[in-house]
């Protein structure tokens, strides 16, 4: 008994780090109406913010009251201002992607500002690690735990109070309920809003600083790891009640004690399987809870008075223009192919190779998200899912290459298949919540695992052999027409789905779900096809991408991979399969780059911020930054060809006349 | 055997009965008015029976067959079809696109590897079909508009011929004039009287009681969620409960 007290209690401390965190989303789903995904980004930035300045000598109270009090409510005002203000409240899918926006584009901003290195954990804000307050029950407290118990019963009833007895906090849940209604009563709602977002970012603010000393090093992945955790403690509380998801988190802290104390030491369990207990708690509840399933749909009652949101539409082209595109757009396309060949320096033409790899995974989100509406968090996962089948049946079988990276793009397919099963019933950030969930289980549990992810040293794919052809030589030109055929063949099918009946149906249910049921429309079977295929796409593409760098290793496929490119094809323009290519090339190109920007700036972390700032447009461009661009371009090419094309017809009408 | 049979549907919002036990049946051929103040529970009724929401009491048989299991795209594919009172239409579609998908969806097969052998797009009778019915309709010009950028009364034309090209067996029509100038309200009036001519049961749900005069056969009249009248059209409007609950008389 009194062992398994031992084990128990500091489960409690540990269970109040979830809990700050549950709270806070909870908090903003319902003061905001935003399931934030940037929540552990929030906490980030204030973390490392305060354990700069302590480094810096300033002192751990300065530090932290600067970080909690004036950065982090800073920060969430300014997200409100320039992100979420502009966004109508009931545009789910805007509202989450631009939260996955910060999710990405937050933590690169912070790698911009301080530059590429590892902050080692600060010192803890309150009391020390090191010493032991007090022992209850003969268990040692330190400072840290004593600390995140007693503040976080103190925002527990602070906030809860806040939200059920004050005013502000009654604001509030209207502003989310009916932003209109609350204006119609005299009340700002954006003020409302602001405030909110303040006061969640602040809580933010505090989990950061105070979690921070928990870890060896100040990173965006353990906030990550946390948000998740938090996330199935504030599901369990269905993003309802702040006091059931912070007792929620206390019981799962509690179990996950007992469970690291009973484990036997060393075995498979105490290391990763431990830690992923929330990950499976929150699938299971997903699975089953037919509240969450319907999590961030909007019930405001006076939507019907929005008048329904106007499409930006192609415009009609002159025949003129029609006809000049169709010649001068497959002329500038041969012209790269063939510059790519001839005369292109080789190190460029691998930055090409490579965007054409990744446009095959991203081909996949345009299936899954771009087609059928619907936000996957794990497509690089299925990426690495392919590579690493690919290099393990190459190396350790000696199967060809292209064989092993088709049945690569198999076992993705199958593991999409498996993932979509329980997926089927789920949908808007359900779905993405799902899925998230899932790659951060790949990433702690599956690839590091040496018959799947290969060794500590990187898992080796080989360049193909066709026969008598080689792709391996140095110059990656032979390889880059390998993989342009492939994209060109992916490309062709994905669009034919894209044109045929799946697309076609698909687009119907996403722009009125009630309408095509009416006509007979089910999309589940069709849902979880293209989700298994798309996987399928992303383990090819995934395939390949490792042949390109000849050696993989799990970090090439991590969640935050999936995220930014997520974000990448969105924000380019996710409905084609040429803004799937675009979204490729581009991000290769601009990656490489951004390589020649001075040496403090890391290339990747520039190009995240542009593509995730990209993602803050999506509410007003649903279809693309490129295909936007594509279209004001063609109304000016098309009313300058109007304009000579009538001078033409002038100067025709003054000869005959004269 | 009626082409459609509602038996004490009923259906309960929170401390709201907004549908408080209402039968009625239509026949074949037969176009059934279904009219009452605003808030009187007509919308709710056609939720009911489309399968959009679960009644609290009661069932809907459609040809003998009880409808109360089966999920909204199943009630479809059995035949039936409906208009509604909140346009829901596909903005970013064109007018012929919306009636091809209307054909895909009533088919039900997703055809993913139909689709892949290049044989997903519309087929040559399925654009026949539509074509026919856009002429119907009277939007035959309006095929290849986006429909983001028609009137709302165009949209509801749009909405009926949709729902007419899979040849349901049942219509439920919610407001289908609203909005509609004077010539597409006639328009409206003749496709519908023709539609029942040729066997097609219609529910229609209006306001405007010279459209219900003119299509009608017989009127269920409804007032705070119940039937208070259901009689031939004349003889309902002269009702003097149907009369009251119309002018508010005696509330
Ligand atoms: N989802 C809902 N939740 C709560 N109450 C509802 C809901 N939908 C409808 N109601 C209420 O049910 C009653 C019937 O509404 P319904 O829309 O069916 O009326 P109606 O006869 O179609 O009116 P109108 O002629 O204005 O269209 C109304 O009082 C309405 O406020
Ligand atoms: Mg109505």
């Amino acid at each position: 008994m009194s062992q398994a007290l031992s084990y128990a209690l500091p489960g409690i401390p540990y269970g109040c780090t979830f809990a700050l965190v549950a709270i806070g989303l909870v908090l903003s789903y319902q003061s905001t109406g935003v399931f934030n995904f940037a929540f552990g980004a929030q906490a980030y930035v204030a973390a490392m913010a305060y354990s700069v300045m302590v480094r810096h000598g300033l002192g751990r109270g300065l530090s932290g009251v600067l970080a909690i009090v004036v950065l982090s409510p800073l920060l969430g005002l300014g997200i409100d201002r320039l992100v979420f203000s502009r966004i109508s409240p009931g545009n789910v899918a805007a509202k989450t992607i631009a939260a996955l926006g910060l999710m990405v584009g937050l933590p690169a901003a912070v790698t911009i500002a301080l530059g590429p290195v590892q902050e080692a954990s600060p010192p803890s804000l309150l009391f020390d690690v090191n010493t032991v307050v007090l022992r209850v029950a003969g268990t040692p407290v330190d400072g840290v735990q004593l600390a995140t118990v007693v503040l976080t019963l103190l925002v527990v009833v602070g906030l809860s109070a806040m939200m059920r007895f004050s005013l502000l906090g009654l604001e509030m849940r209207a502003a989310v309920e009916s932003p209109r209604l609350l204006r119609l009563q005299g009340v700002s709602s954006r003020r409302v809003t602001s405030v909110a977002w303040i006061v969640s970012s602040s809580l933010a603010g505090l989990a950061g600083v105070l979690l921070a000393p928990r870890y060896a090093t100040v990173s965006i992945d353990n906030y990550t790891v946390l948000l998740v955790a938090a996330i199935a403690a504030a599901a369990i509380a269905s993003l309802d009640s702040m006091g059931i998801a912070a007792l929620a988190s206390i019981a799962m802290g509690v179990m996950m004690g007992l469970a690291t104390g009973y484990a036997p030491a060393g075995s498979v369990w105490s290391t990763g399987l431990l830690a992923a207990i929330p990950f499976f708690l929150l699938l299971i509840l997903l699975a089953v809870n037919p509240k969450l399933r319907r999590l961030g749909q909007s019930a405001d009652p006076l939507a019907g008075v929005d008048p329904p949101g106007v499409p930006i539409l192609a415009p009609p082209r002159s025949p003129v223009l029609d006809r000049s595109l169709r010649i001068v757009g497959p002329g500038v396309l041969l012209l790269g192919i063939v510059s790519v060949l001839t005369w292109v320096p080789s190190s460029w033409v691998f930055v090409v190779t490579a965007g054409l790899g990744l446009s095959l995974i991203f081909l996949s989100i345009t299936m899954i998200t771009g087609a059928a509406g619907q936000v996957s968090l794990c497509q690089a996962t299925f990426a690495g899912v392919g590579a690493f089948t690919a290099g393990q049946l190459a190396t350790n079988s000696g199967v060809p290459v292209v064989v092993a990276a088709v049945a690569g793009g198999l076992v993705a397919a199958g593991a999409g298949l498996v993932a979509a099963l329980p997926a089927l019933r789920l949908r808007g950030l359900a779905l993405s919540l799902s899925t998230l969930t899932l790659a951060l289980l790949a990433d702690a549990i599956a690839f590091p695992t040496a018959w799947i992810g290969g060794p500590p040293s990187g898992l080796t794919v080989p360049r193909p052999t066709l026969g008598p052809i080689s792709f391996a030589t140095d110059s990656t030109r032979p390889f880059f027409v390998l993989v342009l055929a492939i994209v060109v063949i992916v490309g062709f099918f994905v669009r034919r789905l894209l044109r045929g009946a799946t697309g076609r149906g698909l687009d119907a249910w996403r722009q009125s779900p009630l309408a095509s049921a009416g006509l007979g429309y089910s999309p589940n079977r069709t849902k979880v096809v293209i989700f298994a295929l798309s996987a399928g796409v992303a383990g090819l593409g995934g395939g390949l991408w490792g042949s390109l760098l000849q050696v993989v290793s799990p970090a090439d496929f991590t969640y935050a991979d999936s995220l930014l490119f997520v974000v990448i094809v969105i924000t380019v323009g996710a409905r084609s399969v040429a803004g799937a290519v675009e979204a490729g090339i581009g991000f290769a190109l601009l990656t490489h780059l951004a390589g020649y920007l001075p040496n403090r700036i890391s290339p990747s972390s520039i190009v995240a911020l542009a593509f995730s700032i990209g993602a803050f447009t999506y509410a007003a461009h649903p279809e693309g930054i490129v295909e936007q661009l594509r279209r004001h371009a063609t109304v000016l090419a098309d009313s300058g060809v109007r304009r000579m094309g009538s001078a033409s017809l002038e100067v025709i009408a003054g000869r005959s006349k004269r | 055997m009626s082409r459609l049979e509602v038996r004490s549907l009923s259906k309960r919002f929170g401390g709201l009965l907004a549908v408080d036990g209402v039968s009625f049946s239509v026949e074949v051929g037969e176009c059934v008015g279904l009219i009452g103040p605003n808030g009187a529970g007509k919308t709710t009724v056609f939720s009911l029976i489309a399968g959009e929401r679960e009644p609290t009491g009661g069932s809907v048989v459609l040809e003998g067959r009880s409808l109360d299991r089966l999920a909204a795209f199943r009630r479809a594919r059995l035949g039936l079809a409906r208009t509604y009172q909140r346009l829901e239409v596909f903005p970013d579609m064109t007018v012929l696109d919306h009636l091809l998908v209307a054909q895909l969806a009533h088919r039900g097969s997703t055809g993913v590897i139909r689709d892949l052998l290049g044989r997903g797009r519309p087929t040559q009778t399925e654009i026949g079909r539509a074509t026919d019915v856009l002429d119907q309709v009277g939007l035959a010009d309006e095929a290849d508009r986006v429909v983001a950028s028609l009137s709302l009364g165009t949209c509801r034309l749009v909405e009926l011929a949709r729902a007419l090209v899979t040849s349901p067996s049942l219509l439920l029509a919610d407001e289908p004039s609203s909005g509609l100038d004077a010539e597409e309200s006639a328009r409206l009036g003749e496709v519908l009287v023709r539609q029942r001519e040729a066997g097609l049961a219609i529910v229609v749900v209006e306001h405007d009681l010279d459209v219900v005069a003119q299509v009608c056969d017989r009127a269920v009249v409804m007032d705070l969620g119940r039937v208070i009248a259901d009689a031939p059209v004349a003889e309902a409007l002269a009702d003097p409960a149907v009369r009251s609950a119309y002018l508010g008389v005696g509330r």
